[in-house]
């Protein structure tokens, strides 16, 4: 009886041990066996449409493409400008036909043509009259003829491409401190296309191929400048309400100022007893002032060099420029808006390690000029950044540069100049996707100041590829009241924008 | 799971080849061994074709994009470069990816941007984010290691009619998984030419799976070459996405320039 008794046990034990032991193995292969089996599954509604994907056709050696798109936006706040034309409501509605023609030539050159036109409802629909005439010529209608060059390799190691182009240095993403050979289009900013921010120039570009490094030579002859909000846009700042109009503020400021900068304010507001307005020129009057611009093929041809060495997991940048100040100065002795030569010498590099990338940029500048002093200035911009790819779909960028102007003298910060003898500029950049790649969502905010005290703006859009070539877009652009000059009001300038594009 | 002589030879950047490699017996050959011959198949000096790369979701709703890929063995190391021609939208963008043999030596990738004008370096570290929306991550565009994983071969079966083996092939650590996307896979390798012709892996986020598998695989220029393939995400059994790549106009050994796999190649397009 013991002897059964202790064998029934034994029984029970190994045959718990066998059901613990064997049954998640039995289990186990039927999960592996049903996954397994996800091959045999029925893939209804996942068949390729065989009849909708285009046939291959005979391949020509010209292309035309392009987009045509429709946007608009609308003002978050009811306001005017500082002329007085009220930028409530509907502020663009705006159709634009963008065209490239791109020909295969001989020995693998290649010619291409670019261009865009578009039409901007918005202002007959409010009414024509509301705005100033500077307003209505620069953002009603455009047409722009951009990138239109022809390119091809001279020898193995040696390539030109002539004609007009887009030539971007910088590894920055939101700030330009190398990126400084094409103007930008700044008329709505945050609202203007990335493709067109840089507005092409007509240039000899060569470039020399060696190993891992290219040299590359520009000679740029066409001038061209950036183009600024009309006077009279609720971007455009209120330049006139900077300068004092009331006597006893102009002579307070010219008798608060020494040395030059006294001379300067008393030439400017032709300040002498009795004083009299009659001889300042009405600030908003900017027909009386002109901008002068250097003809092209002359004195103004810019010229420039870039040497840069790629590198497994590295590259770095050396660039020397001699060039035209995108952005202008008063000059009170001749009248009229100019622009100052500058000659630069920077470079930049990137590093990756893992799912990081790290970048810096460094710019010397001399030559900047400006209204209240005579002194050519220099200027040092300094630039880091790091980029991570460690989150599947996210992209994530930050940047923060400080450009900081030597002899900095205290009546720059005044109207006309208003400069910082150190600015610091921070972007944040989120890209994400979802959908498989369907559905993109942006978050880019722009700051200036260390706390942004002078000024921020935020882009948030969504991007819906509603089929292949045909996308549809919305988001907000969000400004922040700052204490610089370009910041001031722009609190008011809050859009949300829509707009649909096809791509042909 | 290392679908990088199956994908790649449909992407261009390196090819499946058969060369003379003889059937072999299961007796005489361990899974690593498997997987080594797989990864070290012939596979021609360099490649040029044409893809189309067609993602359905789950309401039938097509999305095509046109590609042409080039790719060339340097020593060890792989290059390719790869243009899309189409939808209009990405016409021209760019990417150009240096893929080291060295596991401890990050790849280098490179994009043009079209509407930028610009060539941006980016980040490779993590490869289990998909390539351009589609099922295909980059892990599974670039040879894995073969012995950061553990091999197991689990039996012999058919795959439509031909022998294959099915292993199990697991991460031996985080790092591995953390980069490629992956905790396991299962594939099923041809004894006749060491084609991986179907796989499944298990990803490490969502509980989903991903099925991969050739539907037409032919021999041009005697190398084995994937037509059509498919790779689709699954969640149970219910199907989230698909991506079907159809490969066409392969040209093997063409004598590629090697100067074709630079940035200045990859910024003045095709």
């Amino acid at each position: 009886m013991r002897m059964h008794r202790r064998t029934a046990g034994w029984i029970v034990l190994v045959g718990a041990w066998l059901l613990y032991a064997c049954v998640p193995v039995a289990l186990a292969q039927d999960d592996m066996d049903d996954i397994l089996g996800g091959f045999e599954d029925s893939d209804g509604g996942f068949e390729v449409d065989e009849e909708s994907l285009e046939q291959g056709g005979e391949e020509r050696f010209w292309s035309l493409q392009g987009d045509l798109s429709q946007d608009l936006s609308v003002s978050l706040h009811d306001h005017d400008s500082p002329s007085g034309t009220d930028y409530s409501g509907l502020q663009r509605f705006r159709t634009k036909l963008a065209l490239q023609y791109d020909v295969a030539l001989p020995h693998e050159w290649k010619f291409r043509t670019s261009g865009y036109g578009y039409y901007d409802a918005a202002y007959r629909i409010n009414g024509r009259g509301d705005y100033t005439e500077d307003v209505l010529d620069t953002h009603e209608y455009d047409f722009e003829l951009t990138d239109t060059y022809i390119e091809g390799s001279l020898h193995e190691r040696v390539d030109l491409k002539l004609g007009r182009q887009v030539v971007n240095w910088g590894r920055s993403e939101s700030i330009r401190v190398l990126d400084i050979i094409n103007p930008l289009d700044n008329r709505e900013p945050g609202l203007v296309d990335i493709e067109d921010m840089r507005r092409s120039l007509a240039m000899a570009r060569l470039g020399f191929f060696h190993g891992p490094w290219t040299l590359t030579l520009l000679v740029i002859p066409e001038i061209r400048y950036n183009k600024d909000p009309g006077v009279g846009s609720d971007q455009y700042p209120d330049l006139a309400g900077q300068i004092p109009m009331d006597p006893t503020q102009i002579i307070a400021l010219c008798e608060g100022l020494s040395g030059e900068a006294a001379g300067i304010c008393e030439d400017l507001f032709d300040y002498t007893p009795p004083l009299s307005l009659d001889d300042f020129m009405d600030p908003l009057d900017f027909d009386a002032v002109r901008t002068h611009t250097e003809r092209d093929f002359g004195d103004g041809t810019e010229v420039a060099m870039n040497l840069t060495g790629v590198f497994s997991g590295w590259d770095a940048s050396l660039q020397i420029a001699t060039f035209n100040d995108d952005n202008a100065h008063l000059d009170l002795d001749e009248q009229r808006f100019e622009h100052a030569r500058l000659w630069m010498v920077g470079g930049g590099a990137n590093y990756t390690i893992g799912s990081w990338l790290f970048k810096t940029e460094v710019a010397f500048t001399d030559g900047f000029e400006f209204f209240w002093t005579s002194d050519e200035k220099s200027r040092l911009d300094a630039l880091v950044g790091v980029e991570y790819y460690g989150i599947n779909d996210v992209n994530i960028v930050f940047e923060i540069a400080e450009r900081h102007i030597f002899d900095f003298e205290e009546e720059m910060e005044l109207f006309f100049d208003f400069a910082q003898e150190d600015t610091i500029e921070s972007a944040l950049r989120i890209t994400m996707d979802f959908w498989n790649d369907q559905l993109h969502f942006t978050l880019l905010g722009l700051a200036i100041g260390e706390k942004a005290q002078d000024g921020s703006v935020v882009r948030l859009s969504g991007e819906y590829d509603v089929f292949d070539a045909f996308s549809v877009e919305a988001g907000f652009l969000l400004f922040q009241d700052g204490d610089s000059f370009f910041f001031d009001g722009a609190g008011d300038n809050d859009r949300f924008f829509a707009g649909a594009k096809y791509s042909f | 799971m290392n679908l990088h002589r199956v994908l790649c030879s449909c992407l261009g950047f390196i090819v499946v080849s058969i060369g003379q490699v003889p059937v072999a017996d299961a007796e005489e050959l361990s899974a690593r061994d498997i997987i080594q011959k797989v990864k070290d198949r012939d596979d021609g000096d360099d490649q040029v074709s044409d893809m189309e790369m067609i993602l359905i979701d789950k309401r039938g709703k097509q999305r095509v994009r046109k590609m042409r890929s080039f790719g060339k063995d340097f020593g060890e190391d792989d290059y390719g470069l790869l243009f899309f021609l189409t939808p209009a939208d990405v016409k021209d963008t760019g990417f150009l990816t240096y893929d080291y043999d060295d596991d401890a030596r990050d790849d280098d990738q490179w994009l043009y941007l079209p509407a930028l004008k610009k060539t941006k370096r980016i980040a490779a570290g993590d490869k289990s984010g998909s390539f351009m929306g589609s099922d295909f991550s980059y892990a599974d565009m670039s040879p894995r290691p073969v012995d950061a994983y553990n091999h197991t071969l689990m039996k012999e079966t058919e795959v439509n009619g031909h022998p294959v083996w099915q292993i199990e092939s697991i991460p031996k650590d985080k790092e591995e998984i953390d980069e490629s996307g992956y905790t396991k896979s299962v594939v099923f390798v041809r004894k006749d030419n060491f084609v991986v012709v179907r796989s499944v892996g298990w990803l490490k986020k969502g509980k989903r799976l991903r099925y991969m598998e050739i539907h037409e695989l032919e021999q041009i220029d005697g190398i084995w070459t994937a037509l059509e393939i498919s790779m689709t995400t699954k969640k149970g059994k219910n199907t989230l996405h698909k991506t079907v790549i159809k490969t066409s106009n392969v040209k093997y050994n063409q004598d590629v320039d090697a100067d074709d796999f630079t940035i200045r190649k990859l910024e003045k397009g095709l």
